[in-house]
């Protein structure tokens, strides 16, 4: 019981801190105001307002982390609540109160459970979907006697094939966006994906964009932030106090430190008045 | 986890041998017990009684890489006419899997 509590605090504390730093990673959607409100009111809610529908691949969810049991799942260190795949069901089995299908996405097999409407007319039922077809599924994940199945909300059929690779895309690029950060450009994806062969070899200057970008590859979330920052403001050759940097992200003034110690040793930044104030090192 | 089935073309067969996979192409010949998709290149595949393939669709085919490096099919799902397929797209994914294989298979 004790041992209960004790996760349980620690839940709501982690989340609760972990939570704030996401918003502000993600543009700060959310409020402050939601988050201390649901710190008051351990249980109930506590993710309340920071809710996310995460697309993921089986494999995946297999391998989330989670830290306590009853506590969140982790996917690439962030919190899901909701997530969402497709998978080509490998077995049905009805049972009164539920639907279990075995889903496969061709990078795992997980079950997911459709809990049965009692209330629903049978009239306007739909056909129960066939072994082979492939769902795409919307659900919360949950373990069970150390089993992890989906408690599914909501599933259909797939009737457009594109919809697969289109999943298993998205799921890439949300992947990589928690691992590697936002991509620099707007057509990211694509650059990052074709510098990151050539990471390890030494013609980067010679291909003057391309070598800032392979270099962006390399920082962490918060200092690619902070890069992108100092890149897009529109400055003279003094560029920017470290406080100015602060309130614009809305970090605080550590992570703004820690994020440009990383860039000032990687040397895509250089320090100009004075040891606080940074501008993008061009060449 | 033994029961991965990473996506893969014809270019990649060789290095997937005896492994089971899924394959997603276009039917372009039908010749009883065997058909030939193409998937960035000819791949030769083993039919069983199930797999109803047409010619000029798009198919999943999971199946298992035999030694010749031709593929036997466990299972075949249509994908629908190639007008209303996206090629582009699955060599997209095959590439993505492939390049990130840390949340599509394991080696």
């Amino acid at each position: 019981m004790a041992n209960y509590g004790y996760g349980g605090n620690n839940g709501a504390y982690s989340n609760t801190s972990y939570g704030g730093q996401n918003a502000a990673q993600e543009g700060g959607g959310f409020m402050n105001g939601s988050q201390a409100g649901s710190q008051d009111t351990p249980g109930g809610s506590k993710t309340y307002g920071k809710d996310t529908l995460r697309p993921v691949t089986i494999k995946q969810v297999l391998e989330a982390q989670q830290p306590h049991p009853d506590s969140d799942f982790k996917i690439d260190g962030t919190d899901v609540t909701q997530i969402t795949f497709v998978g080509q069901i490998n077995g049905i089995s009805s049972q009164t109160t539920n639907t279990t299908f075995k889903l496969d996405d061709g990078t795992g097999t997980i079950e997911v459970k459709q809990w049965v409407d009692s209330d629903a007319d049978p009239e306007t039922a739909k056909a129960l979907p066939k072994e082979g077809e492939y769902l795409r599924v919307w659900g919360r994940l949950k373990a069970f006697n150390n089993k992890r199945h989906v408690a599914s909300h909501l599933l259909r059929p797939i009737d457009n094939m594109n919809e697969i690779s289109y999943h298993l895309l998205e799921a890439t690029a949300v992947h990589l966006y928690f691992t590697r950060g936002p991509p620099p450009t707007a057509d990211g994806v694509k650059t990052e994906g074709g510098n990151g062969m050539f990471v390890g070899t030494d013609g980067g200057a010679a291909a003057g964009g391309g070598s800032n970008a392979s270099k962006a590859m390399k920082m962490t979330p918060l200092a690619r932030k902070v890069y992108d920052l100092l890149q897009s403001a529109p400055t003279n050759n003094e560029g920017l106090h470290v406080n100015v940097i602060a309130t614009q992200l809305g970090l605080n003034s550590n992570d703004v430190f820690k994020a440009g110690d990383e860039l000032l040793g990687a040397g895509t930044i250089f320090t100009t008045v004075d040891d606080e104030t940074w501008a993008v090192l061009e060449y | 986890m033994a029961e991965t089935t990473p996506r893969i073309l014809a270019p990649h067969l060789d290095s997937f041998t005896n492994r089971t996979i899924r394959i997603i192409g276009k039917v372009t010949q039908l010749r009883g017990e065997t058909a030939i998709l193409e998937a960035s290149g000819p791949i030769t595949c083993h039919l069983n009684r199930d797999s109803h393939l047409t010619v000029g669709h798009a198919v999943e085919i999971l199946g298992k890489v035999q030694g010749d490096l031709s593929v036997k099919v466990l299972r075949a799902t249509d994908m629908g006419g190639e007008r209303e397929f996206d090629f582009a797209a699955v060599e997209a994914l095959v590439d993505a899997t492939h390049r990130y294989k840390e949340i599509f298979y394991a080696e």
